[in-house]
């Protein structure tokens, strides 16, 4: 059996068909079976939508998995993997997958595999593909020890496809752990086009020298249609909120259009924007390694340019 | 409180792609490529020790660190901004891409040390990015473990700590002992330190081990690995940019807005 | 008049005066020397808190230094201003003489005031000259009351008060003599031209038997007015009519410039930079004293021209108020009397240092306290911590570079040196710097250099990746810890292969080899490829074709000029090469800095203001050139910036290049020079 599991929020979303696009081919190269799980509170919605996309068995793993981190998440999963003796879970390499991931193979006694890119069956073993230093290189690793936890990288798979067919969704209870680890608080979910799925996104860097450049970007955004991501330069001086950082260590996006602002394009950065269409770099350097990656290039003081932009943008909007 | 910050040092992550090489028969990049340096997050977390011991969270601070010889430097800058301790698990290049045997090294470490209450790790060592060792040793120490972490303050006998969650910041109560990865923030930049300190730090004593003093000989290790690095490859990228030739910003703007839409990326509203 | 020098011409002292007025007289003296002498001891306990330091050394150098300040050399670079400061110092000085002259004659009774001399030197001249005190008086009251130049904006009531005084006790003394002559039909009248006609106005105005009556009373406010100017001396600026021409004995005499003071890292207590009046050195504290308060460092400064919160003026009169408020205690100086913000924009040019007419060194002071932030306080911008960490850990100071040191010389015929053996057979040793490494704008520099050197078939060889940083960007940012490693390094290296002869094309680079590595060594010679090219085309090894005349200007870069002295050189360059060359109005050891020095090029200071580097960038666009030239990595990158931020208004698309790449591109490439 191969396990699919989410935990979004409004049933089954991209991360999810991602995630069980990939557990289905994996299952049909190995002739297992899919199972998918889905936890927090839209579970059974998107736990039945999973049955018609190919997974033979849809579980909604209901209750607040979030109280606890991680813990609740990974009891359940756990549980669920030895009852259906799981030869690998996959699951989303985002900041819950992270925390999952590595300790959910260990209670398992498996192997954990982060942020996989792809995945093949070479002699019956499981070769998987990810990056390794930031981008520059990519490693094939194999488990020695099954079953196989992975992290899968957003845009890396492809998205599971509607093919008729229902799976009973079978509810259970998250259980409630220790209370070793509790939630206190958390802030609410930014309003507006989430990073990885908006269509045009604006993001700015090291170059843009302070917070309030930011609120430009906001602003080009807001008359683009799109969302607003940064670099990890950007995010440690503060000028914008971690959530908003895209790369290796942030959200992998793939907008048709990307304006990289004030960005170097140092590889950690580039590991989150293969998926772009196309990038539309604004920086001063002529040589800085972003115009190897973007489709177009100014070479420009963003102060002197986007001003501009946002001006020539508002007249032509109604 | 006794408080184990695990360092590592990796390839300097600025190197460019195109200066990137891998060597074959090592599965590494070869010697001298670029220097090594405390990654990132581990600087973040180093910080993140620093200021808790300043606050009055933890006592003592012990910087552990498995690498090669030559990372004693990362050491050195740990007790120049005020570890109590360093240890250095001296491991023979080439360097563990295991995550499940580097966090076996590191348990046997932290085992022998004072026991801690608090181990700090970076999210992830910027060289193999797996992001698992801080998570395996706290699973194997059945500790609760709390990732991407930027903030940390006491209270009634907990830590609570900030992290970034999925969709922002989140706040936790987290009961000791406990293990918690660092990731970056504003306020974690590594501090310089001033130059009595580094001047200090280079004659402090640095405790050194090796794998079999703590009872992980080849043979051990081996039996402690989990996943086997078949090959490593640099990928090839094409590249070619179309630059907007335009000294005027208006220009540059008008010229970028018609090639969007010849290239069918942006309608501009009519 | 017939006997013109009679000898027996001279004038009664302490004429008409009541004993009771003399002993009014010497006992305000007495009492006006013993606050003076306390005033004096009060400055003096405060240059005694000082660190020793070497003034006796080069002691030739020292002399004609002070005799240039003397002969107010400085001073009359600026017209007005020094025109005026000439006038009221030299009269000064001839006045204060003939009052000496008058001490010696009646009070030690050494009948000197008598013929000749009484009549050239005590009448003539001393009136001649009172006069022109007189004149600078009233160019100064004119210029601090009318004029009001913006640096001379602290005004002082007790400035206008002394400048008062000054001004009457010349008004009284002509007033004496005028009476004098008048009473006395003095037969000597006519020596004393000023005096005459003031004999003549007062004779209208009153009788004789008046101003005879009148006189003591002037003599008396004459000398009582010269008492309160004596015990004020020490309290006031004006003690600099001492202490100045002593200052520019006790400042560095060179011949190099600039050089920090190394620190010694192995001492018990090891000195972290400046912070208390104990770290300063005496001659430090004694330079404090020395300022005039003109201003002229602060009107030359380009952090201040730009609005940042720097006045190099306002760092010497901060300190030595706080130190002369709080003695020993004063401080903390480094981010407290002075605010790391303006320590933090100084750029080292060292403008403030060439135009100070009483050699004050602010920029040692300003490193020295920015050393305190950096290695005591561990408080620096953000970019210099960040700059300081690249330092340590790739060895130069380019954050996110993505080059190595060696990309530049991709697919050019260069020699690496290996071995001394090698060294010897070399003309030069070429050090690339980081610049030329890590800047893909400056590695074109090293390219066109290179490609002359090869012209003139000149033997060089480079250390490749063997370079370090030569941890000017560390030193010049009070990182004084980085630099000693990253320095002793290089000495071990240039050592180990060998090297005498170096060759650089980075201003920043020539000063550390040539001056700053003594102190680790280190001595080499070196050369900034300005005088190395201008030696190659004098020696005819480099042949140039004609080609399409371009109008340029040299920006003299300050570690290249007002450091090392070299200012013709690449203007020979330029003169032989298709150019018209235009100067700016600011050139040579005017020249205003690029914005990049003092590790500026690192980092930015976030004070708002203006960037120096565009209004660089429109100077030199003002003169209509189109490329403003220059000779050193960063000045180009910072006038390259600047000329970004041109408008059209203010002139045609401006570009910057090194005068090298100008020559590379005027090589004659058919034949090169002598194999
Ligand atoms: C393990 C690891 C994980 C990482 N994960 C991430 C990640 O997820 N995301 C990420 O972004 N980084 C990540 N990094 C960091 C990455 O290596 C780079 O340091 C970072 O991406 C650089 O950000 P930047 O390009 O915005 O800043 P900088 O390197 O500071 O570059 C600023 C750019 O702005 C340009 N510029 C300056 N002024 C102007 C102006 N006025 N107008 C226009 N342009 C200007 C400059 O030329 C420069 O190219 C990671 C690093 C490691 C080691
Ligand atoms: S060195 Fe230059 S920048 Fe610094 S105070 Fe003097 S004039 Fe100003
Ligand atoms: S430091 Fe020198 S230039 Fe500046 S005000 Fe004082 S005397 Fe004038």
């Amino acid at each position: 059996m191969i396990i699919a599991a989410t935990w979004e929020s409004g049933g089954l979303g991209q991360a999810g068909r991602e995630v069980l696009g990939a557990a289905v081919r994996l299952g049909a190269a190995l002739g297992d079976d899919v199972a998918f799980a889905a936890l927090g509170m839209a579970a059974v919605d998107a736990a039945a939508e999973a049955g018609g996309c190919g997974a033979a068995r849809a579980f909604a793993l209901e209750g607040d998995y979030a109280a606890s981190g991680a813990e609740g998440a990974i009891a359940s999963l756990a549980e669920l993997a030895r009852e259906l003796e799981a030869r690998a879970v996959l699951l989303a390499a985002d900041e819950q997958g992270g925390e999952i991931g590595p300790r959910l193979a260990e209670r398992l006694s498996g192997t954990a595999v982060t942020h996989a890119t792809s995945v093949e069956v070479a002699d019956g073993r499981l070769l998987w593909t990810r990056p390794v230093f930031g981008g520059k290189a990519f490693a094939a690793v194999t488990a020695h020890v099954e079953p196989v936890v992975a992290t899968l990288r957003r845009g890396a798979f492809s998205s599971a496809e509607a093919m008729g067919g229902a799976a009973a969704v079978e509810t259970r209870q998250v259980p409630v752990t220790d209370g070793a680890v509790e939630l206190i608080g958390s802030e609410e979910p930014q309003s507006g086009v989430a990073l990885e799925d908006a269509a045009v996104i604006v993001a700015g860097g090291g170059g843009l020298g302070s917070g309030e450049a930011f609120a430009e970007l906001e602003e080009l955004a807001g008359l683009l249609g799109g969302a607003v991501g940064a670099s990890l330069v950007a995010v440690d001086s503060g000028w914008a909120a971690p959530e908003r950082q895209v790369g290796l260590t942030g959200k992998v996006v793939s907008p048709d259009l990307y304006f990289a602002i004030g960005i170097s394009g140092a590889s950690q950065h580039l590991a989150g924007i293969g998926g772009a269409k196309a990038v539309v770099a604004v920086n001063t350097d002529p040589d800085a390694p972003i115009f190897n990656t973007a489709k177009l290039g100014v070479v420009m003081d963003w102060k002197k340019f986007v001003p501009v932009l946002i001006e020539e943008l508002r007249r032509a909007a109604p | 409180m006794h408080a184990v910050v695990l360092l590592k040092q990796i390839l300097d992550w600025e190197l460019p792609p195109r200066k990137f090489r891998i060597d074959q028969e090592t599965k590494r990049p070869p010697d001298g490529l670029a220097p090594a340096l405390l990654g990132p997050f581990e600087q973040n977390a180093l910080e993140l020790a620093i200021q808790l011991k300043e606050t009055g969270v933890v006592e003592r601070v012990t910087a552990l660190l498995a690498g090669p010889p030559g990372a004693a430097d990362a050491l050195r800058k740990a007790l120049a901004v005020r570890c109590d301790d360093a240890v250095h698990i001296v491991v023979e290049a080439p360097d563990l891409h295991d995550p499940s045997q580097t966090a076996e090294l590191l348990l046997a470490a932290i085992r022998r040390l004072e026991p801690p209450e608090l181990v700090l790790a970076g999210r992830q060592a910027g060289d193999w990015d797996h992001g698992q060792v801080g998570h395996l040793v706290a699973e194997r120490l059945r500790w609760p473990v709390l990732g991407l972490v930027w903030q940390v303050e006491r209270i009634d006998g907990r830590l609570l700590a900030w992290r970034s969650g999925v969709y922002g910041s989140e706040q936790f109560a987290v009961r000791l002992p406990a293990v918690m990865t660092v990731t970056s923030h504003s306020s974690l930049r590594l501090r310089m330190g001033n130059v009595m300190d580094l001047m200090a730090a280079n004659r402090k004593p640095i405790t050194t081990w090796t794998p079999e003093e703590l009872g992980l000989g080849p043979e051990e290790l081996a039996a402690a690995g989990r996943l086997e690095l078949a090959d490593v490859w640099v990928p090839e990228v094409e590249r070619h940019c179309e630059l907007i030739e335009a000294e005027d910003p208006a220009e540059a703007v008008a010229a970028l807005l018609d090639r969007l839409e010849e290239l069918k990326l942006l309608k501009r509203p009519a | 008049m017939n006997d013109v020098l009679a000898a027996e011409a001279t004038r009664e002292v302490q004429w008409e005066v009541t004993t009771a007025m003399v002993v009014v007289m010497y006992a305000s003296m007495g009492i006006a020397l013993l606050v003076f002498g306390y005033g004096i001891w009060r400055l003096f306990r405060v240059w005694r808190l000082g660190r020793r330091a070497a003034v006796w050394n080069r002691l030739g150098a020292r002399l004609r230094r002070m005799l240039a300040a003397i002969a107010q050399a400085t001073v009359l670079r600026r017209r007005l201003p020094g025109f005026m400061h000439a006038l009221i110092f030299y009269g000064w000085w001839v006045l204060l003489g003939a009052t000496c002259v008058v001490f010696i004659d009646h009070d030690l009774g050494l009948r000197i005031m008598q013929g000749a001399f009484y009549l050239v030197f005590q009448s003539l001249i001393v009136d001649l000259f009172g006069a022109l005190v007189l004149l600078g008086l009233g160019i100064a009251f004119y210029r601090r009351y009318v004029m009001r130049p913006q640096q001379l904006e602290h005004r002082e009531p007790a400035d206008a008060l002394l400048l008062g005084s000054i001004l009457l006790i010349v008004l009284t003394g002509f007033a004496l003599e005028g009476i004098r002559i008048a009473a006395t039909d003095d037969p000597w009248a006519n020596w004393s031209p000023i005096g005459a006609v003031t004999s003549l106005s007062l004779g209208r105005l009153a009788n004789d038997a008046a101003l005879t009556r009148a006189y003591p009373w002037f003599w008396l406010t004459h000398l009582l007015l010269w008492h309160v100017l004596l015990a004020a001396l020490p309290f006031t600026k004006f003690v600099h009519v001492f202490t100045s021409p002593l200052n520019v004995f006790f400042s560095d005499p060179g011949p190099a410039k600039g050089v920090v003071e190394p620190t010694d890292f192995t001492a018990e207590a090891v000195r972290l930079g400046i912070n208390a009046p104990a770290d300063m050195t005496w001659r430090q504290l004694f330079s404090l004293d020395a300022c005039t308060e003109c201003g002229r460092c602060e009107a030359v400064c380009p952090a201040h021209a730009a609005g940042k919160p720097l006045s190099p003026k306002r760092v010497i009169l901060d300190l030595r108020d706080g130190i002369r408020a709080a003695g020993a205690n004063a401080g903390p100086l480094a981010g407290g009397v002075i605010a790391p913000e303006a320590l933090w924009a100084c750029t080292t040019c060292r403008a403030c240092e060439e135009v100070c007419p009483v050699a004050i060194e602010h920029v040692p002071l300003i490193v020295g306290m920015r050393q305190n932030l950096a290695m005591e306080q561990a408080a620096v911008p953000t970019r210099v911590g960040e700059m300081v960490a690249n330092l340590e850990a790739r060895e130069h100071p380019f954050r996110g570079a993505s080059s190595g040191r060696t990309d530049w010389m991709e697919g050019l015929p260069v020699q690496e040196l290996d071995s001394i053996e090698e060294a010897g057979d070399l003309d030069v040793v070429y050090w690339i710097g980081c610049a030329a490494a890590f800047d893909e704008r400056a590695q074109q520099i090293a390219r066109a250099l290179v490609s002359v050197l090869l012209h003139a078939g000149v033997r060089f060889a480079v250390l490749a990746s063997k370079e370090r940083c030569t941890g000017d960007p560390a030193r010049r940012t009070g990182n004084e810890y980085h630099y000693d490693l990253l320095a002793r390094s290089n000495v071990e290296t240039l050592e180990g292969a060998g090297v005498t002869r170096i060759l650089t094309h980075c201003p920043h680079c020539l000063q550390q080899l040539r001056h700053e590595y003594r102190a680790f060594g280190g001595r080499y010679e070196v050369v900034h490829h300005s005088e190395f090219v201008s030696s190659l085309i004098e020696q005819g090894r480099v042949r140039l074709a004609p080609g399409a005349r371009e109008r340029v200007t040299f920006h003299d870069p300050c570690y290249l000029g007002r450091y090392n002295d070299v200012f013709e050189a690449p203007r020979r360059i330029l003169d032989v090469l298709p150019t018209e060359r235009v100067e700016m109005p600011r050139s040579r050891s005017e020249s205003f800095c690029c914005g990049a020095g003092g590790g500026h090029a690192f980092y930015e200071d976030d004070d708002g203001g203006e960037k120096i580097s565009g209004i660089r960038a429109r100077e030199a666009a003002a003169t209509g050139a189109t490329t403003v030239v220059t000779g050193c990595p960063f000045c180009l990158t910072m006038l390259e910036s600047g000329a970004r931020t041109l408008t059209a208004e203010q002139g045609p698309p401006l570009r910057a290049r090194d005068f090298v790449e100008l020559v590379a591109d005027a090589l004659d490439s058919k034949g090169s020079g002598p194999a």
